[in-house]
C-alpha cells in the first residue's frame, strides 16, 4: 500500500531517459490518442479544505475529487472543452473504491467507479506528454489548486491496448519509486 | 551545449577549411612515458623527436608532424590521421568530434588567435592531458604494458598471453621504439615537460593528470605542490587526477592535503578525482587485479567526507566479468551520492559512475556472453533508472540521465551486430585468457565467477 500524505503527491511520470529504455513510456498513453485502460484501488483517508482530488491528469486536467461523504466530481477534458459529471453518495472516507478509466480512441472514454459507470465522452482530449498525478490536483511547485488529501493507493494497472504496461502493489520501493512489477520502469514516484 | 550552437561552431570551422580542427591546436595528451603525443585522442600518437624537443620544450605539442596537419587543415585538406571524424561526417548528419572539440570552452574562444596565426606557430594548449609514468601497482585485465609496469613485469616473465592475438605482447612495442621508460630511468620527455610547464601552465584551462598510477610518480606531486605555490597565476586551473586508490595510504593522504588547500583556499577552479571499478567484491579484484576492494571505497569515502567540493567519477569499463555485480555497484554508489551530497561539489554530484563499455581486448567484451547474461546489463540500466534524478525542481541526488544512458548503450552494444566481431575466436581467446591468467596469478575463475561456470564449460571445449 502507498500512503500519500498531505502536501505530498505522488506521480507517474517517469524520467525523460525512459524512452530510450521503452517507446512509449506508461504515462504517454493517458491521453486520448491511445487506447488505454488504467484501473486502481484507493482509500481516502482525510480530505481537507472544501475539496480534495484523488487523482489528476495533467496538463489537461482531467480529476476525480471530494467535496463531502454525498458530493464528489469527475472533470474530464474533451476536443469540445471541460466536462463534468457530478457523483452523488459514491465515494466514502476509509473505504476501498475501484476506479476504471478506459479510452478507445475516438470513440468512447469511460469511467467507473465500484463497477457502476459515472462519466463517458466521444472525445478525450488528446495530450502529448501527460502526467498522473495522485493526491493532488496540481504539481506542489505551482502555486493553486492544490487540493491535497490523505489517500491509500492499494493497486494500480494499466493496459495498452490491451497489454499490461505498468503494475504495482506499492510493495517495493527503491528511492521513493514504486516498483513496476512489469519490468518497464513505470514507476510512480513521490513529487 | 545546444545543437544551434555546435551548427554555429561547424560554419566557422567550415569557413576555414571543412578538416579545420581547433583541437589540432587546443588540445593535447602527451604520453611523456613513451614520448608519444596525440591531438586529439583520435589520431595515433606519434612519437615526438627528441631533436625537436632539444630546441623547444613546447615540441611535446607542437611536433613538426602536427604543425604540418595544422597546415593542411588550414589549407583546406583533411588530415588522413584525423579520420574517425570524417567517417563520421560523412556517413550521417551527426556533428563529428571537431566540431564538439572545437566548441568547448577550452577550444572556441581561441578561434581568432589560432586562424590568424602562422600554422608554424607554437601554440600553447588550454586542455593537456598527461602521463608521467606507466608505473602502477595495478594490472587490470583489460590494461597493457603501455600502461602498467606490473603488466611489462608479468609479459617479461611469462610472455605474451596465448590468445589468438598474442594478447599484451610487447616485441612490438620495442620494435617501434615506444616502450616506456621505466621509473628510474632519466626521461628526456619529463625533463622538457618540466622546462615547458612554467610558461604552459599560465596558459591551461584544464590539466588532468593520468598514468600508469599518477600517485606512484613523484612528479605527480611536484605538479601539484607547483599549482599550490604559483596558483596566483592561474586561478581557473580546471585540475583533474586519475587514481586507482589502492596505493600506500601515505600517498592518499598526502594527495588529499595538497587537495584540501587547493580546494579551500580556491587555488583551482575545480578538483575531480577520476578513478575506476567496474564490479563488486572479488570479481572486481579479479578484473583489477591489485585492488583492494574495501580499501578502495574506504578511500572514497575519506575523499568525499575531507574534500566537501571535491567530485569523485568513477570510470567504469564494462566487461563480460561486470555484468554479474553490477546492480550492487550501482546500490553502493547511489549509497554514498545520497550520503555525501551537498550543494558545494564542482560537479554537482558527489560521486559519479561513468560507465563506457570495453572494445578492446574484445574476447573480454560483453559481446561475447549469452542472452541471459546481457539481460542482465539492462536490469543494471533499470535499477539506475529507479535511482534517477526527478524530473521536478527537486535537489536530488540519483544518477542523472546521461549515468543511465551509458548503462543501457552498453546493453544495445552486447545486443547489436557487429558484422566484423568473430563471435567464436572471441569466446575461444576468453577461455585460452581465463586459464592463462588463473595459471600466472594464482586465481581461481570458475570461483570467482560461478555464474560463468556453464559458459567456461561450454567454450572450453
Amino acid at each position: 500500500m502507498l500512503s500519500i500524505r498531505n502536501n505530498e503527491p505522488w506521480a507517474l511520470w517517469p524520467t525523460r531517459v525512459c524512452p530510450s529504455f521503452f517507446k512509449l513510456a506508461g504515462n504517454q498513453i493517458l491521453g486520448g490518442q491511445y487506447n488505454f485502460k488504467l484501473e486502481f484501488e484507493f482509500t481516502l483517508i482525510k480530505p481537507y479544505g472544501d475539496k480534495s482530488t484523488i487523482f489528476s491528469i495533467l496538463p489537461i486536467y482531467t480529476s476525480l475529487n471530494y467535496y463531502n461523504e454525498h458530493m464528489s466530481n469527475i472533470d474530464v477534458h474533451t476536443d469540445n472543452g471541460m466536462d463534468w459529471s457530478e457523483i452523488k453518495n459514491t465515494i466514502f472516507i476509509n473505504t476501498r473504491h475501484k476506479v476504471i478509466l478506459t479510452n478507445q480512441t475516438g470513440s468512447l472514454f469511460e469511467v467507473f467507479i465500484d463497477n457502476k459507470k459515472v462519466f463517458e465522452t466521444k472525445n478525450f482530449s488528446q495530450v502529448p506528454d501527460p502526467q498522473l498525478v495522485f493526491g493532488a490536483g496540481n504539481f506542489p511547485w505551482h502555486h493553486e489548486n492544490h487540493h491535497y488529501c490523505d489517500l491509500d493507493l492499494h493497486e494500480l494497472k494499466l493496459y495498452h491496448e490491451d497489454v499490461l504496461i505498468a503494475h504495482h502493489d506499492f510493495k517495493q520501493y527503491i528511492y521513493e519509486k514504486a516498483f513496476d512489477l512489469t519490468g518497464n520502469c513505470n514507476f510512480i514516484h513521490k513529487i | 551545449m545546444s545543437e544551434l550552437k555546435h551548427e554555429s561552431v561547424k560554419k566557422k570551422l567550415d569557413s576555414i577549411g571543412c578538416g579545420f580542427c581547433l583541437a589540432k591546436w587546443t588540445q593535447v595528451t602527451i604520453h611523456l612515458d613513451k614520448g608519444l603525443t596525440h591531438s586529439c585522442h583520435h589520431p595515433s600518437p606519434h612519437k615526438i623527436p627528441l631533436q625537436e624537443l632539444k630546441r623547444n620544450p613546447s615540441a611535446l605539442h607542437n611536433t613538426s608532424h602536427k604543425k604540418k596537419k595544422r597546415k593542411e587543415m588550414m589549407e583546406g585538406g583533411k588530415p588522413e590521421e584525423c579520420n574517425y571524424c570524417w567517417n563520421v561526417e560523412d556517413n550521417s548528419d551527426s556533428f563529428s568530434d571537431r566540431v564538439f572539440k572545437s566548441a568547448e570552452p577550452w577550444s572556441e574562444d581561441q578561434f581568432e588567435t589560432i586562424v590568424n596565426s602562422h600554422w608554424r606557430k607554437d601554440y600553447n594548449p588550454r586542455y593537456v592531458e598527461v602521463s608521467f609514468s606507466n608505473t602502477c601497482n595495478f594490472k587490470c585485465a583489460y590494461c597493457g604494458p603501455q600502461y602498467s609496469s606490473k603488466w611489462v613485469e608479468e609479459i617479461e616473465k611469462y610472455g605474451a598471453y596465448p590468445t589468438s592475438n598474442n594478447f599484451n605482447e610487447i616485441e612490438t612495442m620495442k620494435a617501434k621504439g615506444v616502450m616506456p621508460y621505466k621509473h628510474s630511468e632519466d626521461n628526456p620527455y619529463v625533463e622538457a615537460f618540466w622546462q615547458w610547464w612554467p610558461d604552459l601552465f599560465k596558459d591551461l584551462h584544464t590539466f588532468r593528470i593520468t598514468g600508469g598510477e599518477p600517485l606512484l610518480s613523484k612528479d605527480t606531486f611536484k605538479v601539484l605542490e607547483y599549482i599550490q605555490e604559483n596558483w596566483e597565476q592561474n586561478p581557473n586551473l580546471s585540475l583533474a587526477i586519475n587514481t586507482n586508490l589502492g596505493v600506500p595510504d601515505a600517498l592518499v593522504d598526502k594527495l588529499l592535503t595538497i587537495a584540501k588547500d587547493l580546494t579551500e583556499n580556491n587555488k583551482v577552479r575545480e578538483l575531480i578525482i577520476f578513478t575506476s571499478v567496474e564490479a563488486t567484491d572479488r570479481q572486481a579484484e579479479y578484473i583489477r587485479s591489485g585492488l583492494d576492494y574495501n580499501k578502495f571505497w574506504s578511500n572514497i569515502e575519506k575523499i568525499l567526507s575531507l574534500l566537501p567540493k571535491v567530485t569523485v567519477n568513477i570510470m567504469a569499463a564494462f566487461n563480460a566479468l561486470s555484468v554479474f555485480s553490477y546492480d550492487q555497484l550501482i546500490d553502493r554508489v547511489y549509497e554514498l551520492k545520497k550520503k555525501y551530497h551537498n550543494d558545494q561539489r564542482y560537479w554537482k554530484e558527489s560521486l559519479l559512475l561513468d560507465t563506457s563499455y570495453l572494445r578492446w581486448p574484445s574476447f573480454l567484451s560483453v559481446k561475447i556472453l549469452e542472452d541471459e547474461h546481457k539481460d542482465l546489463i539492462l536490469e543494471s540500466a533499470k535499477k539506475a533508472m529507479y535511482y534517477g534524478m526527478k524530473d521536478t525542481p527537486m535537489n536530488t541526488h540519483g544518477f542523472s540521465d546521461v549515468q543511465i544512458q551509458k548503462i543501457k548503450r552498453t546493453y544495445d552494444y552486447a545486443i547489436g551486430k557487429s558484422f566484423n566481431y568473430d563471435l567464436e575466436k572471441h569466446r575461444n581467446d576468453f577461455i585460452k585468457f581465463v586459464d592463462e591468467h588463473d595459471r600466472r596469478r594464482g586465481t581461481n575463475f570458475i570461483e570467482v565467477f560461478p555464474e560463468l561456470k556453464d559458459f567456461y564449460v561450454k567454450y572450453k571445449k
